[in-house]
């Protein structure tokens, strides 16, 4: 009997342990998320990680800095007063590549292997914007190695590499946009629906925005020509009454998660374009009150009310046809002078004229006016070459253009790049005040998570106002 | 399931074939009526347990100067022969109880109840498979708690229960006064980076859940579901506290086994008892507001400012102030009262009081429980039904209500086999207030309201314009004076408590069964399974106009999980000589868990107003979760055990254990584990020593482990919202045709369990006649293979990847005792100390410079390489090379940009004395605690002084002579100003609103500044009991006894802190710990109990 029972024991022993691994197998199969998803399905995803990387955090920031806006409490008093860490960099970092490029170039990855090459375009042209962004404002960026699980430390490529890369990832994206190949994504292109014209465009135009960081006027005159011709084919991101999370981003900081963060208190874009504002631009030909309307709901604050622009359901502008007139303002100026130029601005202030990106709601008639120029109003004396020191009338040009733009790119991180760009003009760059010190910052730092945990990252890290290499 | 089946199938017909065969062959074990002799014997046959009726198997029955020797059998029951009915006595005695001498005077059945003797002597304890052992001859420590100790200490929770009363178990509070708030147990530090720290509970040998689900640094406060036992049906509580005494547990035991032992019935006799409890809570610590200054900012008074850096109000005219009566207006809901737009503020009038008075006051709970208790030689069984209901200390808004039935019976059914069953249901249904770091939270809206503004009108209509139309139900608040904007910024604490639901209903069944079959005398088998399956609804109803949801929102989550859990069991038992016995246990356990959650979340109401469903909003409007989890393990284990020459016993253990949530390549782990235990004093030498009773060594070794989590082995694809850092997300799933992108955790295929590795040596000894015991124990833990989720560069694709990587240790002393002071006559005098030290570091995280446990984002508890587990990290001031602080132009310090550690929350050590006292009917027992050394940051004071509510910020200086203040303005001397001096070594300095608003206040970045010392000293009960003689008293023999207790609970604190009590903690119950940010205040308890036993 007792050998029966020993061999009974040994028999459970034994069962229990081969059973071991065979009652537990096929059962850690996640069944609440996939694996893997195909390129058309990712499209909107990566779109909108793009359009949080242009609207969201980052484009406050740099509005803050900017002088467009002023941060009045908590992290936003820190931000006003330049008191930033590098962790305060981590998340708007982490969007940029882990959510954001990564599945961009996967994206793109994917769409190749199916040959759906306008898609392809698609992918690059939101890779060269999220990579011209972040090299614009960090400077030195991964890119030829970031993304890559062979590189666990990705190298920080020099900034003029970045943006050759950029112009190059464009360059293929047009071919690939003039293409036939393609498996129809127009429900997944919340930008443009597969508009291809248009998707040409906003890539020529984002060309002509990374060639002036550059300041490589010629190229930039080249490219903006072909870019967005009519405020129809704007690259917008794109927001509704839907639902929150499809509000505008200023909106939802705001109004919604952060009241009172932000304001435009003592604000200098205010005081440029609000008609009872210390530094008003309006003129005999220029009244600015429809769109300071549009733009800041009192002295104080953005408008972020009913239709303003920063309301819950209008779109913001990622790429737009006013940006490409006043870069084609900017360098037609430069490349071949005054009267280049001062037609191109009257193109603008024509398109201005006509209501512009003013909200309808705004366009009360007598409270917006942009008649053209005539060389006369910048000569010294001139309407716009009327401060205590006169310039050369081509320099009063050139500052009236660079005060429209910095008008023009309230709330957008262009805005911040301009103002970095031409910082040694100091005859025609705008005068924004520094909040402390003496000057405003000149770049984003790199944040905490890579210099944890990315070799590569320059030690030590530059600061705040050290100018990126192109700005140098 | 078609496999599971056929395995269990399996197991049955393993066990049950042997049972069946050897069952026909045994040979009966008890004494038979007849003997072989013809004289008739006299069988006295009984029940015998303790004062509480709880049943005492192993009691041995001696007939008084005689041979004669029997004990009682696992239900109590006891049989003897006795020769001389007229005039023998029986001696029945056990451990730990007084022996009891009876005169059997021809009775054939005599039931005896136990006195507690000296509780020192030798222990029962409960292994961890569930069975009884000689605690002095284990080779590691456990430390023990009585159910009535728990019941006594008049907490709501078993886990808070536990608190203070046993060495190297740390109870640590997560809130004061949210009724049902999860604690966290630690058991000898925190040997996990960021799997749980709960231990595993096993209840009656099922394990089941006792953790707490979803917390977070806001939200509202979670339950452990470790509270849904009633502390009233608990006979004791074993804590398994070292990697050898819980190894037979395998991937489940890293962090020790709290083994419940629920009370059986017992005896002849029908008890009945009845138990009523009654709590009066207090609010007990509460912060120092200032209400000398008000709304506003710059010494100027501000309608609508968030701050209170206002205007002096002792200088305001006085009387009622000026309004603008054309403008806007609010009229209150309730009262009917007209607010106006104030264009001068005149009143000197202050609402600190009644702001508080309004949503907090005095708490209290009801406790009923009523059990009945009864059995026989053959069976037995305990019933109970109990009750708790709670209205805590924030008034409307903080209840709690449980209410649980248990059955538990034994049934044995013949000589050889026996059945057990236990069931028991639970009801728990609470409701609590946002909390934490939330702008909608309760302590936010109520600390940061400026002293002159008054709360009351905190609901009614809007107009925009005089006599124009309104828009009704909006909320006011005093950032929102008359309700003019949907979005009150923070909400008012009476919208909170009054018009916010946060409600949690809980049903659960826990069974277990457990057949016990003696095959041979030295042959027994067990199969225990069980389950334990919960539901939890969560319901979280935001209206329209409230803070973080301006338009409404409503939560409702459907979570189910369901554990399930066999174990068969052999063992084996044999005498080879007097001097060596052994033992071998062999089995095989099963474990599966699955887990259900569907859930939807509501915001943009269609109907401001409307029923609280998902139907009042548009589909565009309603976010769904739905996941399922799955998890199974299973595991042989074997255990081998010798006593030799009644002084050495050596235990050898292992178990092989394979889990679902291993990576591929990853098939069964084994878990091995050895014990040995010395009693000394058995040596001739030591047995001349009269004051050392008792003596043993004792060293053990263990490798336990921790699963990872399921479902990590590979990358996903999510449907993500994309968040836009401190503002709003967008949600692609609202563009387009739906969108999945890769997730930004990296999946990881290699994953195995985390093993912990740990040595324990100690000593136990008695001395003066055992009424001195002690107990020393040093241990040294270490975790390999850690699982992390590793911080990635953003800029490799991913931000982190889950992995094994990190290794930690602990390594600690503990130390128990108990000396039995005074033990004459009508008094006796007990005192018991535990102490506990343990020192954890983080050895490696594998190139991770910091993993982010939690708390705030201000100020984290992480781990860091080289440091404790749970340091603080934030931003230092900028120092030079010695240290010495760098200070700007102004001649205050300059913040840094580089995050580091800044504190460490861990405590020096932890002590805990109890003293019980005794005369005749009258007993008192006093527990006091001691947490000593450890930081924890204030993060609350830290923004009242940034708002200017903080009492630090109301104190007047005047400048000897002219000081700067941080923004570099200049106050002449001999000026009065709002601030306070101080010299940060480069001269005074003024310290108003831009030092406070700046880096001297919370969203200056600069933790450091807010560290305070975490010791503390508290008692934690004081409990005062009188024994009524109802019989003699109430002349009726139907009520046997009367028990009466006055006792108070955490009725006093000594700490360094102000207004919180330092074991609180944001984080809620896991690790991360060392950070208050508007956690709800704590209480203070008094408690009145009756009990009658009929």
């Amino acid at each position: 009997m007792k050998n029966k029972l020993y061999i009974l024991l040994f028999i459970l022993l034994a069962s229990g342990i081969i059973s071991c691994k065979k009652v537990v197998e096929g059962i850690n199969n996640d069944p609440n998320s996939p694996q893997d998803a195909d390129a058309i399905t990712m499209l909107t995803g990566v779109e909108i990680s793009d359009v949080v990387v242009q609207e969201g955090e980052t484009a406050r920031q740099c509005s803050v800095w900017n002088g467009n806006f002023t941060g009045e409490q908590f992290q936003y008093l820190s931000l006003n007063q330049y008191l930033m860490i590098a962790q305060d960099f981590n998340p708007t970092w982490e969007l940029i590549y882990a959510s954001s490029l990564k599945n961009a170039r996967l994206m793109k990855n994917k769409a190749y292997q199916t040959h759906n090459l306008q898609l392809v375009g698609v992918a690059q042209t939101i890779e060269a914007n999220l990579m011209g962004t972040a090299t614009a404002l960090w400077g030195d960026v991964p890119f030829s190695q970031a993304t890559s699980t062979n590189f666990p430390n990705p190298a920080f490529d020099p900034q003029a590499t970045v943006y050759t890369a950029v112009q190059a990832l464009l360059d293929s994206a047009i071919v690939n946009f003039n293409s036939t190949a393609f498996t129809a994504f127009a429900a997944q292109d919340v930008f443009f629906a597969g508009n291809m014209p248009k998707w040409i465009q906003t890539a020529n135009t984002l060309k002509a925005r990374y060639y002036m960081h550059v300041r490589d006027y010629n190229s930039a005159l080249t490219a903006a020509t072909n870019g967005i011709s009519s405020a129809a084919n704007n690259f917008l991101a794109p927001h509704s009454t839907l639902s929150t999370g499809t509000y505008n981003l200023y909106y939802q900081f705001m109004a919604l998660s952060r009241p009172g963060f932000m304001d435009a208190k003592g604000a200098y874009a205010v005081s440029l374009i609000n008609p009872a504002g210390a530094n008003y631009r309006g003129n005999t030909k220029t009244i600015e009150k429809a769109r300071f309307s549009y733009l800041y709901s009192s002295a104080t604050n953005p408008n972020y009310t009913t239709n303003g622009f920063f309301y819950e359901s209008v779109s913001f502008p990622m790429a737009s046809y006013a940006e490409n007139l006043l870069d084609l303002a900017e360098c037609d100026f430069r490349i071949n002078g005054f009267n280049n130029g001062l037609a191109r601005l009257n193109t603008f202030r024509a398109y201005m004229s006509a209501g512009g990106y003013i909200g309808a709601t705004y366009l009360t008639a007598g409270n917006y006016k942009y008649d053209p120029y005539v060389a006369a109003d910048f000569a010294a004396g001139g309407i716009e070459n009327n401060t205590a020191t006169k310039l050369a009338n081509d320099r009063a040009l050139l500052r009236e253009i660079m005060e429209e733009r910095y008008v023009t790119f309230i709330g957008q991180i262009e805005g911040f790049n301009d103002t970095r760009r031409v910082r040694k003009e100091t005859d025609i760059s705008v005068p924004i005040p520094p909040t402390t010190g003496t000057s405003i910052p000149q770049r984003m730092l790199y944040p905490q998570i890579e210099v944890d945990l990315n070799k590569s990252t320059p030690n030590p890290i530059p600061g705040l106002f050290t100018p990126t290499t192109v700005n140098n | 399931m078609k496999e599971k089946n056929s395995t269990l199938l399996m197991l049955f017909l393993l066990f049950f074939i042997p049972i069946i065969v050897f069952g026909q062959e045994v040979k009966p074990v008890a004494a038979s009526k007849m003997d072989n002799n013809n004289s008739v014997k006299h069988l006295v046959t009984g029940v015998i347990t303790d004062r509480s009726g709880v049943l005492l198997p192993g009691v041995t029955v001696r007939v008084k100067n005689s041979n004669t020797v029997a004990g009682s059998n696992t239900l109590g029951v006891y049989t003897i022969n006795v020769a001389h009915p007229d005039v023998d006595v029986l001696v029945f005695s056990f451990i730990g109880f007084k022996s009891v001498e009876e005169k059997v005077g021809g009775r054939v059945r005599i039931d005896i109840q136990l006195e507690d003797g000296n509780s020192n002597l030798q222990e029962v304890v409960v292994t961890a498979l569930g069975f009884e052992a000689s605690k002095d001859k284990l080779g590691y420590t456990t430390s023990k708690v009585k159910g009535d100790r728990i019941a006594e200490s008049g907490e709501v929770s078993l886990v808070d229960g536990l608190g203070g009363k046993a060495s190297g178990v740390r109870i640590s509070r997560s809130s004061g006064s949210d009724p049902g708030a999860a604690s966290q147990i630690l058991i000898r530090g925190q040997s996990t980076i960021t799997r749980s720290t709960d231990p595993l509970i096993v209840l009656d040998g099922m394990p089941v859940e006792g953790s707490s689900r979803g917390e977070s640094a806001g939200g509202t406060t979670q339950q452990n579901r470790l509270s849904d036992i009633n502390p009233d049906d608990i006979a004791s509580v074993q804590i398994l506290k070292g990697a050898s005494a819980a190894a037979l547990w395998g991937t489940r035991a890293a962090n020790g086994v709290i083994q419940i032992t629920t009370k059986k019935g017992g005896g002849d006799n029908t008890v009945i008892s009845f138990k009523s409890t009654l709590s009066i809570d207090k609010v007990s610590q509460f912060y120092d507001l200032q209400d000398k200054y008000g709304q506003g900012s710059g010494g100027v008074y501000g309608l609508n400012n968030t701050l209170s850096w206002g205007d002096k109000i002792a200088n305001r005219s006085g009387g009622s102030d000026t309004y603008n009566l054309a403008g806007p207006q609010f009229v209150d809901a309730l009262t009917g009262q007209t607010f106006y737009t104030i264009t001068q503020k005149n009143s000197q009038q202050t609402f600190l009081k009644q702001n508080y008075d309004e949503v907090l006051g005095t708490g209290s709970y009801l406790d009923n429980n009523l059990s009945i208790s009864s059995g026989n030689a053959k069976s037995n069984y305990f019933f109970s039904v109990g009750d708790l209901n709670q209205n805590g200390v924030i008034k409307n808004s903080s209840d709690y209500r449980r209410t649980t039935l248990r059955f538990n019976a034994t049934k044995e059914m013949s000589k050889w086999l026996s059945i057990t069953n236990s069931f028991n249901y639970s009801r728990i249904g609470s409701d609590r207030v946002q909390r934490g770091v939330n702008n909608a939270g309760f302590m936010i809206g109520l600390l940061r309201t400026p002293p002159d503004f008054d709360n009351s009108a905190y609901i009614g209509n809007y107009y925009a314009a005089a006599g124009g139309s309104f828009i009704p139900n909006r909320q006011r608040d005093y950032r929102n004076y008359l309700g003019a904007s949907t979005n009150p910024g923070f909400n008012n604490p009476l919208w909170v408590t009054n018009e916010m639901t946060n409600t949690d209903l809980v049903n659960r069944f826990i069974n277990t069964s457990e057949i016990n079959a003696t095959a041979t005398d030295w042959l027994k088998f067990t199969v225990r399974g069980g389950i334990d399956d919960f539901s939890d609804r969560t319901l979280n109803y935001f209206p329209f106009y409230t803070a973080n949801a301006n338009t409404g929102q409503y939560n409702r989550d459907e979570y189910n999980q369901l554990q399930f859990n066999i174990d068969a069991i052999a063992r084996a038992n044999k005498k080879f000589s007097d001097n060596f016995t052994g033992s071998l246990i062999v089995g095989y356990n099963y474990n599966s868990q699955s887990s259900s959650s569907l859930g939807a979340q509501s915001v943009n109401f269609t109907i401001p107003t409307g029923p609280h469903n998902f139907s009042n909003a548009t589909p565009a409007n309603i976010t769904t979760n739905d996941a399922f989890t799955n998890t199974r393990s299973n595991a042989g284990y074997a255990s081998l055990g010798l006593d030799m020459f009644n002084q050495v016993f050596v235990n050898a253990n292992g178990r092989l254990e394979a889990a679902s949530t291993f990576g591929i390549d990853n098939s069964a782990f084994f878990y091995p584990s050895a014990d040995a235990a010395w009693q000394f004093t058995e040596l001739k030498s030591f047995r001349d020593l009269k004051f050392l009773s008792f003596g043993k060594l004792r060293a053990s070794f263990g490798i336990v482990g921790i699963q990872p989590q399921p479902y990590q082995t590979a990358t996903n694809f999510v449907s993500p919202q994309i968040s836009d850092d401190l503002g709003g997300s967008l949600n692609p799933g609202l563009y387009g045709t739906g969108s999945y992108v890769q997730s930004v955790n990296k999946g990881n295929p290699a994953l195995k369990p985390e093993r912990k590795r740990e040595i324990e040596f100690g000593t136990d000894l008695r001395f003066f006649d055992n009424r001195l015991s002690t107990s020393i124990t040093y241990y040294q833990n270490k975790t390999t293979d850690a699982l992390i989720n590793i911080p990635q560069a953003a800029s490799t694709g991913f931000n982190f990847i889950y992995a094994n990587a990190g290794s930690i240790q602990n390594k600690g002393l503990e130390v128990d005792a108990s000396y039995n002071i005074i033990n004459k006559g009508n008094w006796s005098f007990t005192a018991d100390v535990n102490w506990t030290k343990n020192n954890n570091k983080v050895l490696s995280l594998d190139g991770a410079a910091s993993i982010n446990l939690g708390e705030t984002a201000g100020i984290s508890s992480r781990a860091v390489e080289g440091y404790p587990l749970g340091v603080l990290y934030s931003i230092p001031w900028q120092r030079d090379a010695n240290g010495k602080e760098l200070l700007d132009a102004n001649g205050f310090p300059i913040p840094g940009v580089t995050s580091a550690v800044i504190g460490d929350p861990n405590p020096a050590w932890r002590g805990g004395i109890g003293f019980t006292l005794k005369y005749k009917s009258f007993g008192l027992r006093t527990l006091v605690e001691r947490s000593q050394g450890g930081q924890i940051a204030d993060g609350t004071d830290a923004v009242l002084v940034d708002y200017g509510t903080s009492a630090t910020t109301a104190n007047e200086s005047t400048s000897p002579t002219p000081l700067k203040t941080y923004s570099g303005t200049i106050i002449p001397a001999n000026t009065p100003f709002r601030g306070n001096i101080q010299n940060f070594g480069a001269g005074n300095v003024a310290l108003e609103q831009s030092w406070y608003t700046g880096p001297g206040g919370f969203f200056g970045n600069v933790g450091e500044e807010f560290l305070h010392s975490a010791t503390w000293t508290r008692v934690r009960e004081v409990t005062l009991t009188y024994n009524l003689d109802a019989p003699k008293l109430l002349r009726t023999n139907k009520i046997k006894s009367i028990v009466l207790e006055a006792s108070g609970r955490n009725l006093f604190l000594w700490s360094q802190v102000k207004g919180f009590d330092p074991d609180v903690n944001v984080g809620g119950s896991q690790s991360a710990r060392g950070v208050t940010y508007f956690d709800n205040p704590p209480t203070r308890s008094f408690l009145f109990t009756i009990k009658a036993n009929f």
